[in-house]
C-alpha cells in the first residue's frame, strides 16, 4: 500500500489521461491518426465495444494498482477520457 | 405424456401444477407462473378487444422483462405470430420491420415507446404501464398472406440488404425445446440464465425449456450480459445452474470476469452455440468451473439447433470442437457442388438438415424460401446450411467455412452485404466492402468516397448506429483512393480479403 501511494503521487491526471490515450489508439482503435480529444464518447461513440472495454479496465487494474467494482464498469465511469481519468484519480 | 401443440400450454400448465413457484426473476422483481399467465389471459383480452385475428402478427420493441413473455404466450394463445427486436436495435431497423410484417399491434417498454413514436408511425397507443405500451398499427393495407401458421419470426441479417424474417411454427419450436428438455436435463430445481436477446434463437431454450420444466429464468440485461465482471458475480449469486450463451460471452467471462473470486457449485450445464469456440479460451473456461457438463450446440435460426457435440475435458491442440451428431429429431447429409450425397468420411461438402425443428420458411419471400430448400429423393425437406464442413473418424461433423460471405462475429450473423448497402446510402459514398478479419476480430469496411469529400471514423460509426444494431457497424474504416476491381468490373473482394488476413 504504502509503495503504491508513493508511486502514484508522482503521477499526475495529465500523464494518466496521455497514457490512457494512447492505450486506446494503439490497442484499442489501432489507429494512431485517430483524434480522441477529453470528451470524445468512447463507448456510445462505438470506439469501444464490450469487449474492449473490459480489456481497458484489465489495464488499467494492472498498470495502476487498482481494482474495479463488477458494478463501477459502466459508462458512467468510462465513457470519456475524462470520466476515465476522474475514477483512476478517485481510487488512487 | 401428450406433447404441447402450442409454445402457451408449457406456462399454462406450469401455472396450473407449480402456479407459486418463480418462473421469471429479473434485477428488481420476482414473478410466479400464475402471475405471468395472469398477465397473458390479460394482454389477450387486450388483443381480442382490439381487433386481433388469427395469423396476426405483433412486433415486441422491448427490452427483456417478464411482459415481454407474457406477450408472447398471449400471441400464442391469439394464433399470432410473435415478432421479438430486442431494444437495443436502432428505431429504423425496428421500423423496417414493422413496415415488412405489418403487424396488428406492436408492444413497447417505456424507453422503445419515446423510440417509436418519433417515427411518426401511423399508430395510436391503446394500453400502457411502466412495463408494456401496446399501441395499435394501421397500415395502408391489411394484407392477407397465404402462409397460414402462427409461431414467431425471428429477424436475422439478410444478403440482399435488408433483415430477413425467419418464420418458426409451433411445432419446429416444441421439436426442440421437448428434446432439449430432456436432453439436458432440466429440472424443477434448475435456475437458468437468459443471456441472449428475445430475437436471438437462444432465448427459445430460456423461456421455454424453462416454463416445460417448472425451473427459474434470470433475465439479465443487454447492459449486464456485455460486463463480464458483474456477470461473473451474478452467476454466482442468482446460484445459475444452466447458460446457454455464444462462446463469446463464455470467452469474455473466462478472461476478464475473474471467476477464481467466486462460487459456482450449483452450475451444471454450460452449453454453447452460434460460432466456433476457440479451444485455448474453452480450457481457460474449464478450469475455472470443473466438472460441468459442456456441450457444443450447432444450427443456424433456420433450423434452430440440429446436431450436437458433448465435450468433457480439456481440449487438447489446435483442433477445433466438431459439430457433433445430429438431434434425435434432425437428418443431416452433406452434398458435393452437384449436389450427390457425400458418403465418404474427411471429405467437405455443404451440409444439408432436414428436422422437425425447420423453419417454415422466410416472411414474404417464398423465392428465398425455395432457393434455400431442397426436396431429396427420400422425400424429406432439407434446408442447405451454406456451412462446409466434414464427416471426422467418429462420424461427427467439423464445421470448416462459409459458401458464402456470411460473417459470425462474436456469435451474431453479420450479412457483409447488409452493412454495405447502409454505408452506400450516405452521400458521397462510391463503393463500399464490407470484410471480416479474423485474426483482429474486427468487421473491416473498405470505402472509396467522392473526391473532395472526408468522412471521419467517429462519424461514421455514428451514422450506422442509426440503421445498424452495433455489432453491426464497422471495427475499422479503410479509404481507398479506388476500389479494386476484378476483370467482370465488380469489386475485388479476394484482393480486400488478401489485403486484411
Amino acid at each position: 500500500m504504502q509503495i503504491k501511494n508513493i508511486k502514484l503521487s508522482s503521477m499526475s491526471n495529465e500523464s494518466i489521461k496521455n497514457e490512457i490515450r494512447q492505450y486506446l489508439k494503439e490497442s484499442i482503435v489501432q489507429d494512431e491518426s485517430m483524434i480522441i480529444d477529453d470528451n470524445t464518447p468512447l463507448i456510445s461513440g462505438g470506439l469501444m465495444d464490450s469487449i474492449s472495454t473490459l480489456k481497458m479496465v484489465g489495464y488499467i487494474e494492472q498498470k495502476y494498482g487498482i481494482e474495479f467494482q463488477p458494478h463501477e464498469v459502466d459508462r458512467e465511469n468510462l465513457e470519456t477520457l475524462e470520466l476515465i481519468t476522474n475514477f483512476i484519480g478517485s481510487k488512487l | 405424456m401428450t406433447l404441447p401443440d402450442k409454445l402457451h400450454n408449457y406456462l399454462e400448465t406450469a401455472a396450473r401444477v407449480n402456479g407459486d413457484k418463480i418462473y421469471i426473476k429479473t434485477s428488481s422483481a420476482c414473478f410466479s407462473f400464475s402471475r405471468v399467465f395472469e398477465m397473458a389471459v390479460f394482454l389477450q383480452e387486450i388483443f381480442k378487444h382490439n381487433g386481433i385475428q388469427e395469423y396476426d402478427r405483433v412486433v415486441l420493441y422491448s427490452s427483456k422483462n417478464a411482459a415481454s413473455i407474457a406477450v408472447m404466450a398471449a400471441c400464442s394463445k391469439c394464433e399470432a405470430l410473435y415478432i421479438p427486436v430486442a431494444a437495443a436495435n436502432p428505431a429504423e431497423r425496428a421500423k423496417f420491420i414493422i413496415y415488412e410484417t405489418n403487424p396488428r399491434f406492436i408492444v413497447c417498454d417505456e424507453m422503445t415507446s419515446a423510440e417509436l413514436k418519433n417515427l411518426s408511425l401511423p399508430i395510436e397507443l391503446i394500453h400502457a404501464t411502466e412495463d408494456v405500451c401496446i399501441f395499435k398499427f394501421f397500415p395502408v393495407e391489411r394484407d392477407v398472406f397465404a402462409n397460414h401458421q402462427s409461431g414467431f419470426i425471428l429477424y436475422t441479417s439478410g444478403s440482399t440488404g435488408t433483415p430477413k424474417g425467419v418464420l418458426i411454427s409451433h411445432e419446429a419450436a416444441i421439436a426442440f425445446i421437448d428434446w432439449a428438455a430432456n436432453e439436458f436435463n432440466i429440472l424443477e430445481s434448475d435456475v437458468l440464465a437468459s443471456i441472449a436477446p428475445f430475437n436471438f434463437d437462444l432465448s427459445v431454450f430460456d423461456i421455454y425449456v424453462t416454463a416445460k420444466k417448472s425451473a427459474t429464468l434470470i433475465l439479465y440485461s443487454e447492459e449486464d450480459t456485455k460486463n463480464a465482471l458483474l456477470m461473473a458475480q451474478k452467476l454466482s449469486d442468482d446460484n445459475v445452474s444452466t447458460i446457454y450463451a455464444t462462446p463469446t460471452f463464455f470467452t469474455t467471462l473466462a478472461n476478464y470476469g475473474k471467476l477464481h473470486k467466486y462460487n459456482y457449485s450449483s452450475l451444471r450445464n454450460v452449453l454453447f452455440a452460434g460460432e466456433i469456440f476457440q479451444p485455448d479460451n474453452f480450457n481457460k473456461l474449464i478450469e475455472n468451473w470443473p466438472g460441468k457438463r459442456y456441450a457444443n450446440l450447432y444450427g443456424p435460426t433456420e433450423t434452430n439447433v440440429c446436431t450436437f457435440y458433448r465435450i468433457h475435458n480439456t481440449h487438447p491442440g489446435n483442433a477445433m470442437f466438431p459439430i457433433g451428431k445430429p438431434c434425435a429429431y434432425a437428418k443431416c447429409k452433406l452434398v458435393d457442388s452437384d449436389e450427390n450425397e457425400i458418403m465418404e468420411k474427411n471429405v467437405e461438402g455443404e451440409l444439408w438438415v432436414s428436422a422437425e425443428s425447420l423453419f417454415t420458411g422466410y416472411w414474404k419471400d417464398a423465392d428465398k424460401t425455395n432457393a434455400s430448400m431442397r426436396v431429396s429423393n427420400d422425400k424429406n425437406i432439407y434446408y442447405r446450411t451454406g456451412d462446409i464442413v466434414f464427416k471426422n473418424n467418429d462420424d461427427d461433423f467439423v464445421f470448416v467455412s462459409r459458401k458464402d460471405r456470411m460473417i459470425k462475429k462474436n456469435g451474431f450473423r453479420i450479412e457483409p452485404s447488409e452493412v454495405e448497402k447502409v454505408i452506400t446510402s450516405f452521400p458521397h459514398v462510391v463503393h463500399v466492402a464490407v470484410l471480416f478479419s479474423k485474426t483482429k476480430n474486427q468487421l473491416v469496411c473498405f470505402m472509396e468516397i467522392a473526391q473532395d469529400f472526408k468522412y471521419d471514423t467517429m462519424q461514421l460509426k455514428l451514422f450506422c448506429q442509426k440503421f445498424l444494431p452495433l455489432y453491426m457497424v464497422p471495427d475499422k474504416f479503410v479509404f481507398l483512393d479506388a476500389m479494386p476491381k476484378n476483370t467482370s468490373g465488380k469489386v475485388d473482394l479476394q484482393l480486400l480479403d488478401k489485403q486484411l488476413q
